[in-house]
């Protein structure tokens, strides 16, 4: 078995029975896909919501949730997965830094626009979300078991919890 | 700033070495005359990084730290964190209030009392603000810091937000790291500024360079 780490603006495709994981989530979201026949598993780390919000965003697809998810899909087809069993798990989108009462900045809130993004994309691919983790202020550490589909989520002072 | 290529000609990271030298050396001159200590700074580091290999630079995406961040505004944008480990936020704030009494050992910003908290965003305010007039006098340019935001969680979640305004308009980040310490209590903390592509093309511009 192989763990791999999937770092900002990454994603891995992989097979039973590897591992992908992603540290420190903050506002960026890790979108865990897996095809529960054929055991591929694939998890990308987004950073942002959507390529054609931003002009000259770089070349980096994989940065964007929109983008990225797309491209996340067809390299597991390609890996042999097929889309129709896909079933995908969120987590992350946390608000950093945001204080208790105050309404929070644009560059706060991006957490919660990612994972709307992600949501959307995914739904807009047809590709049921079966489990989420999002939200709240705190950052997010994943490990995604590609053999069962099992994404265990870590936080700082929560401790651990499997989705 | 080529897209293409992940180095920097050895003019331009010069040019921006200083700029952070210029700001860090001011910060560490308004910390040393609050907590009456002498305050020297190291030469800082000046990189062109790529967005996944930001949180190695700042010790791994799992360290825990205790962040301070100012968000900026005007002629160039971007953040500028000061990023400390527990210990060295403790021993800042007792060099500021004297030694405290017990502390808890919570992982979030709890751990820190209330009175604990306002010492850390005063520092934050502090040095950043002195860093920003520095550099904003030395390029003549006008940037406005934002209120101090104070965060204890894993480096990679709370440098996610400077990382997706940097990654806005490019694949890479600009990390001005400096290091400020004290001979007897060695390393006091790091201050990083992440100005996004374009600011930074606002800054050479404003040398002249582009």
């Amino acid at each position: 078995m192989t763990k791999y780490s999937v770092d900002i603006a990454m994603m891995k495709v992989a097979y039973a029975p590897d591992q992908l994981y992603c540290l420190g989530l903050g506002s960026c979201v890790g979108v865990a896909v897996y095809d529960p026949v054929t055991r591929v598993g694939g998890l990308i780390h987004v950073l942002l919501p959507a390529m054609r919000e931003f002009e000259n965003a770089g070349n980096l697809r994989t940065k964007f949730a929109d983008t990225g998810i797309c491209d996340l899909i067809d390299a597991m087809v390609r890996a042999g997965a097929a889309k129709f069993r896909m079933k995908a798990k969120i987590a992350g989108g946390a608000a950093m830094f945001a204080i208790k009462g105050a309404p929070q900045s644009d560059a706060i809130s991006i957490g919660k626009r990612n994972v709307q993004s992600c949501e959307d994309t995914l739904r807009r691919l047809g590709i049921e979300l079966i489990a989420q983790d999002t939200g709240g202020t705190k950052g997010r550490t994943i490990i995604f078991n590609v053999e069962t589909g099992a994404l265990i989520v870590r936080m700082l002072d929560r401790g651990e919890k499997t989705i | 700033m080529d897209k293409d290529s992940n180095r920097m000609d050895e003019l331009r990271e010069d040019v921006l070495r200083e700029i952070a030298n210029i700001g860090s050396g001011n910060a560490a001159t308004a910390m040393s005359a609050l907590l009456n200590k002498p305050i020297e700074q190291s030469v800082p580091n000046v990189r062109l990084v790529p967005l996944a290999e930001i949180p190695d630079m700042l010790g791994g995406a799992e360290k825990v730290v205790v962040a301070g961040m100012l968000q900026l505004t005007g002629d160039f944008s971007g953040y500028l964190l000061m990023v400390l480990d527990f210990d060295q936020a403790e021993k800042i704030i007792s060099m500021v209030l004297g030694e405290p009494g017990s502390r808890s050992k919570k992982m979030s910003l709890h751990r820190f009392s209330e009175l604990d908290q306002s010492v850390l965003c005063e520092m934050v305010n502090i040095m950043g603000g002195s860093y920003l007039t520095a550099v904003a006098e030395f390029l003549k340019l006008r940037v406005s810091p934002s209120i101090p935001y104070l965060c204890v969680d894993m480096v990679g979640a709370v440098i996610s937000v400077a990382v997706a305004e940097t990654g806005k308009t490019g694949d890479f980040a600009i990390l001005f790291q400096s290091e400020l310490f004290n001979e007897r209590e060695r390393i006091i903390g790091s201050l990083f500024l992440v100005p996004n592509e374009k600011s930074c093309n606002t800054i050479l511009e404003s040398l002249g360079f582009l």
